[in-house]
């Protein structure tokens, strides 16, 4: 490595230039007096696309929700949802890369509550804001037909297997236990852990880091046979619209009229949305049920209480996640001994030349939000727990087949199965 | 919830109640995603925002050519020409044990051929970037920033880059070099033409 | 709701089904070759091949070789197609394994279309499943993983949370006598060299061998001969141009001759001779020590020492480990060094290892030993000739490095493994001078030789320069902007640590073999002649003092807190306030 030095030198004598500065962006090599009439070409670089496309991104996502809306409930068309499926798969997913997303935008949301020196783009809030309006008018179309994920799943199920009821309610929680991980680290900076759990962006984008593809590939697959098991058993924004979802303003209806009771809708969704009736009287003693319940009702505050201070505590594991904490463990744990090669990180670290009290210090800052943040975490899934217990525990008499409207995507699958108001002819497809 | 008996004897009052709960459960909720907009406006921008990196910052550690989502990365290097000191033996494109300053296949650093050297004027050499074949992979960046002006440097390509919501490479960056940048400045340039003219 | 026109639904199905297995195919074929394709993409740098790089190594011995020059040509010419090509398949690989996947599920669909099953109601419900039970059931299965969730939490924090907590920040200079281990020592800044703490003075030229007393502010003026500012002064039983160590309240020294070879413990409070211990008994230690000559003697290496553990090493190639009380620990012969003055390269110590800079004609080598057993850590041979030179340690960006100089080369190993990190052939001719470490760079000088400054990281020479008074035997020290040179004629020179140039250099009286050292802002070099020139380290030479010992001296001194420790011919002084 000698050579070059000594050749830059020989070179530098040439420039009577006397002396190599230490490394850095400095001007070592002054720039030439051209005796020829050189002109050194322009610096030409390609702008991101305009706002146009922003614009153009959300006016499509509007107008989509309200043609997903619109075929939904008012025509129900199946084949128009399928169709508009087919369109979002094309525009958001393929066309757009899948970004920017409405499931991931809760994260943006977050790191712009917590990190005030992050701006949240506009386009961002309306793709979070405008699926959740449409749910609480129409309930889940954007899962129907708009969002490119669900597209992905809707259109590779292919042998249904029906998954016990149990297990739905209990896999039910798991994307609230990711929203709020997710959330958690998008506030703390420690990354969008939902970007990085995306399934098919990048089948989207036409490759993806080796995880993300091993990823996509067994989501796919699961599709095939399970209906649509990211959105139901992992999806954080689902959670979200299944939660205002229960109180939309009106909802796809598996009959357009009355329920005649025929029970042929009865295994006709392969998410295990239809619930069947039931009847007025529950199948145990009331005393039984007033008990369990004020069991539970008891219980809800001491397990928030136990889950907080676990989320504290836990608070410092999960905040390993975050670079700088990262960073800093390592710095020190190196400090104190062991042999190993110097990471990147650290040989960058100590390049930039800042003091380690400094990194120590962040990352002691970065711990105290976790531990705050992990508190809250752990109460806030308590309670969702209990909801759900509380829920599983009550007796509700039905006396129609009708759609959950917290696990219904208003996929219009049901639609074809239910004979009122059919002509004689027509056959379901 | 657990309905009184004499409601399911009496649906008109009950689907009233049931009616009124979920009116103000709608409500509720209308209110609450009123709320997260607003404050989510009150932290907005109405320009969008794109990651690039801060080449002073960088320490050309490889990984841009690696951790993007895309193959090959939307990272490339460019080119400050007004930094530039033109010299005839480059750090950004001869091998340190070079034989000759000459542009033999051995004596070039760039894995990829993406760097082109064409003369000018004794003793004054133009380096270009062919972006076509550019990989990313930072080799010049770094012999031009260790021996000499560090005209050479990274970019995320605005062409390629599909701005993720959280940058791939961001996420690994040793050095902490990549942020959002506006979308009327996507650009982080060394050194600008002006300032050096 | 069975079909009821079955022909033209069979033909789609058989239509689907081929479709379906032939992408499902196509599909797995493809991302096989993807997947292996990707491996090779990111693993292979396209010019890092073994075969290529052999081939533009003999190239560059060989560089007139047109024949061998036009092999490596083809070969990069393959290297670099192959990455190519690698790379369009990947992006072609990329869109073909989309649009089968688009092929597949719509052939999967098409075969399902014609088949869906009638609707046949089971009783008790959707699946027969009694929704109340499964109700009890979710319940019971949520409270369950609940419960296990929660105690996975926990276990994980007992288990990794200690280890998870963010370290304290800590102030720079920390005292750590009382706890030799602490992390102060390795203090992981980047800019300062290991610990340097008030209360010790480890090794030769102090922590990490550089020279640098940090904390301490020793006296500038006093007279050994009528007592002045002395605060105590012992006999040395037994000569030797090693120099003093410190820890806390003990110095140690070593002195030796044909007859014995002996460790002294010296009280630093009083001058006390508190114990000797020899080096009798040693297995393997030849019966009549090497030839050396009178002016490198047995005892020319240094001590080292961490408060706990006092480690010697004698012209005889005998290293031997004590408690701080002189007991012997361990006892080693590393070889009888071959070098016809006599071995001279002080230890140099980090924490629980101490090593050993072995050059000599018998094959050069350097070594850590565990100060509690001498066993090896590691050992690295070198391709050196004899040198006399003492190892030093920086950590120039986070890492432990031990800077070693010699002839050919200066050299830099992982001091925790012991890997060479970088090795430049830069020196010449016999190499008695230490290196010096500043800022990032380090310096190495001699006479016959140049003076270089070097990256401390790449080991990159950042400048080199030949027209200079050069040491010879004593050793540069290094501040962020000067690099100053004893000689043992007497001249002594400062240049910039930016370009080697001279800034300016003074002729005394008299020159010697010991090493200057900076403490408090002040030069001290300890000459022939027994006296102390003070200087200030500044762009111009300035001088402060030049008290007198009273008797010959070749030490370089320990400047530990308020006082100074010298080595005359005869006697320990200890210079400072009472």
């Amino acid at each position: 490595m000698t050579r070059p030095h000594r050749l830059v030198g020989l070179w530098l004598g040439v420039c009577a230039w006397a002396m190599a500065l230490p490394s850095g962006a400095v001007q070592r090599f002054p720039r030439p007096d051209f005796k020829t009439d050189y002109v050194s070409p322009e610096l030409l670089l390609p702008g991101p696309g305009g706002p146009m496309l922003e614009v153009l991104d959300v006016a499509v996502l509007a107008a989509a929700l309200a043609l997903a809306g619109w075929f939904a409930l008012r025509q129900r068309s199946r084949q128009g949802l399928l169709l508009l499926t087919l369109f979002s798969l094309g525009y958001f997913g393929f066309w757009r890369h899948g970004c920017v997303c409405a499931v991931g935008a809760v994260q943006n949301l977050a790191l712009g509550w917590a990190d005030a020196s992050y701006t949240i783009p506009v386009t961002v809030i309306a793709f979070f804001v405008l699926p959740l309006l449409a749910t609480l008018f129409f309930g889940r179309v954007f899962c129907a037909s708009v969002c490119p994920l669900g597209a992905v799943q809707e259109l590779a199920l292919w042998r249904p297997v029906r998954t016990p009821a149990w297990l739905n309610h209990t896999l039910g929680l798991l994307p609230w236990v990711y929203l709020s991980v997710a959330v958690l680290f998008a506030a703390t900076g420690a990354g969008f852990l939902i970007c990085e759990g995306d399934p098919f962006v990048g089948f989207f984008r036409m490759g993806a880091p080796f995880h993300m593809a091993i990823t996509g590939a067994l989501f796919l697959v699961a599709s095939l046979f399970i209906g649509r098991p990211y959105c139901r058993f992992v999806c954080p924004y689902g959670a979200l619209l299944g939660l205002l979802s229960r109180v939309s303003r009106r909802h796809v209806t598996i009959t357009p009229d009355a329920c005649v009771q025929c029970r042929l809708c009865e295994d006709a969704c392969p998410y295990g949305a239809i619930r069947s009736p039931l009847p007025a009287a529950a199948p145990e003693a009331r005393a039984t049920g007033v008990r369990r319940l004020a069991l539970i009702l008891a219980a809800v505050p001491l397990i928030a209480i136990a889950a907080a201070a676990t989320g504290f505590v836990f608070g410092n594991f999960l905040s390993r996640a975050h670079p700088r904490v990262a960073l800093a463990l390592e710095i020190h744990r190196e400090a104190a001994n062991t042999a190993q090669p110097m990471s990147l990180e650290r040989e960058a670290f100590f390049t930039s030349g800042l003091p380690t009290e400094a990194l120590y210090n962040d990352a002691r800052t970065i711990q105290g939000r976790f531990a705050v943040g992990g508190t809250l975490l752990g109460a806030l899934l308590a309670l969702t727990v209990g909801a759900q217990l509380i829920g599983l525990s009550l007796w509700r008499s039905r006396t129609d087949y009708e759609p959950d409207r917290a696990r219904c995507f208003s996929c219009g699958r049901c639609f074809a199965y239910c004979p009122v108001g059919r002509k004689p002819q027509e056959t379901p497809k | 919830m657990t309905t009184p008996p004499q409601t399911d004897n009496a649906p008109p009052a009950g689907v009233t109640r049931r009616q009124f709960l979920q009116n103000g459960l709608w409500g509720l909720a209308v209110a609450a995603v009123g709320a997260i907009t607003g404050l989510a406006a009150s932290r907005s921008s109405r320009s969008s925002h794109f990651w690039q990196l801060d080449p002073a910052k960088c320490v050309q550690c490889g990984r841009c050519e690696t951790a993007c989502v895309l193959t090959p990365s939307a990272v490339k290097a460019v080119h400050a020409y007004a930094l530039c000191g033109y010299c005839k033996l480059c750090g950004g494109y001869h091998q340190p044990q070079a034989q000759r300053i000459d542009t033999a296949a051995e004596n070039q650093l760039c894995p990829a051929g993406a760097l082109i050297r064409t003369f000018i004027e004794d003793p004054f050499y133009e380096y270009t970037i062919n972006e076509e074949r550019c990989i990313g992979c930072a080799v010049c960046v770094k012999g031009c920033s260790q021996f000499g002006n560090g005209s050479l440097f990274l970019q995320v390509r605005h062409d390629r880059c599909v701005n993720c919501n959280e940058c791939a490479i961001a996420r690994v960056c040793p050095a902490g070099a990549y942020r959002r940048v506006p979308a009327d400045h996507p650009y982080l340039l060394k050194g600008s033409p002006e300032a050096h003219a | 709701m069975t079909t009821p026109v079955h022909q033209p639904e069979s033909l789609r199905r058989i239509i689907g089904r081929r479709l379906a297995a032939v992408s499902a195919v196509f599909i797995i074929i493809v991302s096989l070759l993807m997947a292996t394709n990707r491996y090779l993409l990111k693993t292979l740098d396209p010019l890092a091949t073994p075969a290529l790089k052999a081939l533009s190594e003999k190239l560059g011995r060989d560089a007139e070789n047109v024949e061998l020059r036009q092999q490596v040509r083809e070969l990069n010419w393959l290297a670099r197609r192959a990455f190519f090509v690698r790379q369009w398949q990947l992006e072609t690989g990329a869109i073909l394994l989309v649009v089968a996947g688009v092929v597949f599920v719509l052939s999967l669909q098409l075969m399902a279309s014609g088949r869906r099953p009638a609707p046949a109601p089971q009783p008790g419900g959707p699946g027969g499943e009694n929704p109340w039970r499964a109700a009890a059931r979710a319940r019971r299965v949520i409270a369950i993983s609940g419960a296990l969730l929660l105690l996975a939490a926990w276990g994980l924090h007992l288990r990794l949370g200690g280890r998870s907590r963010a370290p304290v920040p800590q102030p720079f200079q920390q005292p750590s006598a009382q706890n030799p281990g602490s992390a102060a020592e390795t203090n992981p800044n980047g800019r300062a060299g290991p610990s340097a703490d008030a209360g010790e003075w480890p090794s030769f030229r102090g922590p990490g061998g550089l020279g640098v007393a940090r904390e301490a502010d020793p006296p500038i003026a006093w007279d050994g001969a009528t007592g002045t500012g002395v605060l105590w002064k012992a006999e040395v039983p037994r000569g030797g141009f090693n120099s003093p160590v410190v820890w806390g309240d003990r110095v140690y020294l070593a002195g030796a001759d044909e007859q014995k070879c002996e460790v002294y413990g010296y009280d630093g409070d009083t001058g006390a001779l508190l114990w000797t211990a020899d080096t009798e008994g040693v297995p393997g230690a030849p019966a009549t020590p090497p030839e050396v000559t009178s002016d490198t003697g047995y005892a020319a290496p240094s001590l080292a020492t961490d408060g706990q553990r006092v480690i010697a090493i004698f012209g005889t190639g005998v290293i031997l480990g004590l408690d701080v009380d002189g007991r012997r620990l361990w006892v080693r012969h590393l070889g009888t060094p071959v070098n016809p003055y006599g071995h001279a390269s002080s230890l140099l110590i980090l924490r629980d290892t101490v090593f050993v800079q072995f050059d000599h004609s018998g094959g050069s080598s350097v070594k850590a030993l565990d100060v509690e057993t001498g066993r090896d850590r590691w050992k690295q041979d070198r391709g050196t000739v004899k040198s006399w030179a003492s190892p030093i340690l920086t950590d120039a960006g986070g890492r432990l490095r031990l800077i070693l100089s010699a002839s050919p080369m200066v050299a830099a190993y992982d001091a925790l493994t012991g890997a060479e990190l970088w090795s430049k052939d830069v020196l010449s001719n016999e190499i008695g001078s230490s290196p010096a470490y500043a800022n990032g760079r380090v310096f190495a000088a001699n006479q016959y030789a140049k003076a270089v400054a070097l990256d401390a990281v790449t080991g990159e020479v950042i400048w080199s320069t030949e027209d200079l008074d050069l040491p010879d035997a004593g050793s540069p020290v290094a501040t962020d902007r000067h690099l100053f040179m004893p000689t043992s004629g007497g001249t002594f020179s400062c240049i910039a640590t930016t370009n080697g140039v001279r800034v300016w250099s003074h002729e005394f009286d008299a020159g010697g073999y010991g090493s200057p050292i900076l403490a408090a802002g002040r030069i001290y070099w300890v000459t022939a002649d027994g006296k102390t020139r003070i200087f200030k380290a500044a762009d111009a030479f300035e001088l402060i003092a030049q008290p007198a010992l009273g008797e010959a001296s070749v030490c370089t001194p320990a400047a530990v807190g308020r006082r100074l420790y010298i080595r005359g011919v005869k006697h320990l002084f200890c210079i400072g306030p009472k």
